[in-house]
């Protein structure tokens, strides 16, 4: 055979093959994220974080629709009800539901999870908020829960939905008692329509679709894995490789990403860059209210969103005012309430309190998954203080050594800052709590009035009043300034053009990859 | 004759490179056209002159803030050159006292130091400047002392193994027997017939520290935002190498340069500086 022939056979043999170790498998769904945070499997180990995979694994008591409401088809639970004084909530269970094990879902379960997820060991994000209201929990019978509260409240199903965190999560009783706390959080099982198969620390997370599920049928596809590639070019080339179905991609790359033919999916006002100041501030300027207000005045929003966001982002106004919770207790933002770019104002209220020729201040510096902009943002800050006359100290570091020193409160008047999921109104309560409750190793803000104003939503039944106090709570937040509200940013995914067509939902830390398996 | 006379001669093209980063470090207040700090975010990532869209307001195009590359090339120069100089001349006055002393006692002392030379030779500068920057947080100092800490031991066995030859020859013998003091011998007869190594030594090793300061500055380990760095400002720009890759290039192609200055710089003056090479 001629050399010529024999090139061209090696040629045309390797311009075939490449496809076929490209390609993942067609019974495979691969998502490729920045990261997968905790990658914890037990739900109660900071789980709300990882819950775009656990909630595959595991069904939730209360079910939700893509778009943020509770729903009586996605949960355990058809149906619930409240008694007169709001304080027993019974909860219907679905029948036939089984664990991986085999094993049928039952009441007894339901409280045992539930349990579990306010026990001591439990670090999700409403545990504290649900010891503070649960009584005890009965089971009348193997399909029905009652959930007897402390105090009148309306929180309950929203608290134990799949809307929240990762409370509301059913584990087996069973299998868990007798593998252990640290055997089931090697080895989880629950009753979703994946099964977990194998977890690669800082690689991956694979799981199997069970045969047939109440809440997806047969899913189409056999095998979902969830990579962690931190690199972003690394994940657009795994895309245009054909390695993955679903990547996350930065604000800035979606134009690019888009004209190479990929669709992009938004998750339009994702969440909030929310910063805060680290306590205590007794002996910061921050203390000073004209202090808060002139940091905020000194940043332009739009500019940032603008530039730093990609144009996927619109300013933000109140501290920890998650537009999802706006709707509901009819809070609107008033353009007054925008805060303007005004560096000649800042330095005002600087000078008048005492600060005309600024002051240090520490910014930590640092990148959160979803979230790739953190440092040049944090810059960006540091150069619009500069120019009130400010002298900010860049400190780069991982979000971790950030929040032991917030926690530890090592390093008092710090800028810190986090994308915050956007979430519903008792969501973002609660989420208020954490940064506001004296108590929380997360408390980042000092102030008495709205501490009686949290105090009071939570012993309210009646839902206008508590509809009032919540605005009360957005406006007080705003008037004294406690915090530094950044932007509400959109969220981009690209997807394989095998996956044309997808809506990523309005859950917080979930994806909605239900839509893509659902085979019914 | 004549083609020793032509290896003697001085390369033009490093030393031209040497003296026009020097001159830029020290001048970047005065040479560069723009503030290096002042952030502009409407004009972020403006490509260079030579590109469409570039302009002269922005010679070699502007990073994600939106702040002038070329000030800030020509103040990272600046870091650059401090970082070589101070901590080769930290670890250059460190490592030869230890190479001097060690070779002139020899015995059990001489020894000891030069296990520890051993010893730190084998720790790698990278893992002790990151241990540094998460203890004490990213700093100059703590980049300067991260690698003058491991750097001297390669000047200590270099000098030590110069020393111990020189002190088989007749004029320390002589000296000895005149009674000159272990300091005298040490300040007076060593050193001067040690320097030449040192100066080939310290040529050389300058192009190493700017890559290893650079590299800890890439890792996030070196020095802290928003000072102009070149390894920062590499791993600055490693997200929009797509599309903006000047962000990258330019620093990139600064440390190239430089370092291969340094390096064919040294070679040059170890050939000038090396007596046997002297005897053909």
């Amino acid at each position: 055979m001629r050399r010529s022939t024999l090139t061209s056979l090696l040629v045309l043999c390797l311009v075939t093959a490449a496809p076929a170790w490209a390609q993942p498998s067609p019974g495979e769904l691969t998502v490729v994220l920045s990261s997968l945070s905790t990658e914890a499997l037990d739900p109660i180990l900071a789980g709300h974080i990882v819950k775009f995979y656990l909630s595959l694994m595991f069904d939730y008591l209360v079910g939700a629709t893509p778009d943020g409401q509770l729903s009586r088809d996605g949960g355990v639970a058809t149906r619930w009800e409240a008694s007169a004084d709001g304080k027993r909530w019974t909860f219907h269970l679905r029948r036939g539901v089984r664990f991986h094990t085999g094993d049928e879902l039952t009441a007894e379960d339901v409280k045992f999870s539930i349990l579990r997820a306010l026990g001591p060991r439990s670090t999700t994000g409403y545990a504290q908020g649900l010891r503070q209201l649960v009584k005890e929990i009965e089971t009348p019978a193997p399909d029905r829960v009652v959930i007897v509260t402390k105090d009148t409240t309306a929180m309950i199903p929203t608290l134990l939905s799949r809307l929240l965190s990762t409370e509301g999560m059913i584990l087996p009783k069973q299998y868990v008692e007798a593998k252990g706390d640290d055997g089931f959080a090697r080895a989880p099982v629950g009753s979703g329509p994946y099964r977990f198969v194998e977890q690669v620390s800082g690689s991956h997370v694979r799981l199997e679709a069970v045969p047939s599920h109440w809440r997806l049928g047969t899913p189409k596809y056999k095998t979902v894995v969830f990579k962690a590639v931190p690199e972003e070019t690394t994940r657009i080339a795994m895309l245009r490789r054909g390695e993955a179905d679903v990547v996350e991609i930065s604000r800035e790359r979606m134009k690019e990403v888009a004209g190479a033919g990929y669709p992009v999916h938004l998750r339009r006002e994702d969440g909030q860059i929310e910063g805060w100041f680290v306590q205590p501030w007794a002996q910061t300027p921050i203390r000073d209210k004209r202090v808060r207000e002139a940091l905020n005045l000194a940043i332009d929003r739009k500019e940032l969103a603008e530039t730093v966001f990609g144009g996927q982002a619109s300013p933000a106004a109140v501290p920890f005012g998650l537009s999802w919770s706006f709707p509901e207790i009819k809070f609107k933002i008033t353009p007054e309430m925008v805060y303007a770019h005004d560096p000649g104002r800042a330095k005002r209220l600087l000078a008048d309190a005492g600060y005309a020729n600024g002051f240090p201040i520490d910014i930590f510096a640092f990148q959160l998954p979803g979230f790739p902009e953190g440092r040049a943002m944090a810059e960006a800050i540091a150069g619009y203080w500069q120019h009130v006359g400010l002298k900010p100290r860049l400190i780069p570091v991982d979000y971790p050594a950030f929040r032991k020193q917030w926690f530890d409160r090592t390093a008092p008047g710090a800028l810190g800052y986090y994308n915050i999921a956007n979430r519903d109104w008792i969501g973002t309560y609660a989420l208020i709590d954490k940064y506001a409750a004296p108590s929380a190793k997360s408390a980042s803000i000092r102030d008495p009035e709205l501490d009686s104003l949290m105090d009071a939503v939570i012993h309210q039944a009646d839902r206008e009043k508590t509809y009032a106090l919540m605005r009360s709570i957005f406006n007080r937040l705003r008037s004294e300034h406690l915090g530094l509200p950044l932007v509400y940013y959109h969220t981009p995914y690209a997807t394989s053009k095998r996956v044309p067509r997808w809506n990523p939902g309005a859950i917080m830390y979930e994806l909605n990859v239900d839509e893509l398996l659902a085979g019914k | 004759m004549a083609e020793r006379r032509r290896a003697r001669r001085p390369p033009l093209l490093p030393l031209a490179i040497i003296v026009a980063f020097v001159a830029v470090a020290v001048l970047a207040g005065v040479a560069s056209p723009a503030d290096p700090y002042a952030q502009h975010l409407r004009s972020r990532l403006a490509p260079p002159i030579w590109s469409a869209g570039g302009s002269w307001q922005h010679p070699l195009g502007t990073d994600r803030l939106g702040r002038d590359l070329l000030s800030r090339l020509f103040y990272g120069a600046r870091v650059s050159l401090a970082a070589g100089v101070v901590t080769v001349a930290l670890a250059g006055a460190v490592g030869g006292g230890v190479g001097l002393v060690a070779g002139y006692l020899r015995g059990r002392t001489g020894a000891l130091l030069m296990r520890v030379t051993d010893a730190t030779l084998a720790f790698p500068i990278i893992l002790l400047a990151l241990v540094l920057a998460v203890t004490l947080g990213p700093s100059f100092a703590n980049v300067v002392v991260a690698i003058a800490v491991i750097l001297w031991a390669r000047y200590a066995r270099v000098i030590y193994g110069e020393v111990v030859a020189l002190m088989e020859r007749d004029f320390i013998a002589q000296a000895r027997a005149l009674g000159a003091s272990p300091v005298r011998i040490i300040a007076f007869h060593l050193f001067p017939n040690t320097a030449n190594t040192l100066v080939v030594l310290v040529s050389l090793q300058v192009g190493y520290v700017i890559v290893v300061e650079a590299a800890l500055s890439f890792l996030g380990a070196g020095i802290p935002p928003p000072t102009p760095a070149w390894g920062s400002m590499i791993a600055e720009g490693r997200d929009y190498i797509t599309s903006a890759w000047w962000v990258s290039l330019f620093p990139g192609l600064a440390i190239l340069l430089v370092v291969l200055a340094f390096n064919l710089m040294g070679d040059w003056l170890r050939d000038v500086l090396d007596p046997r090479l002297g005897q053909f």
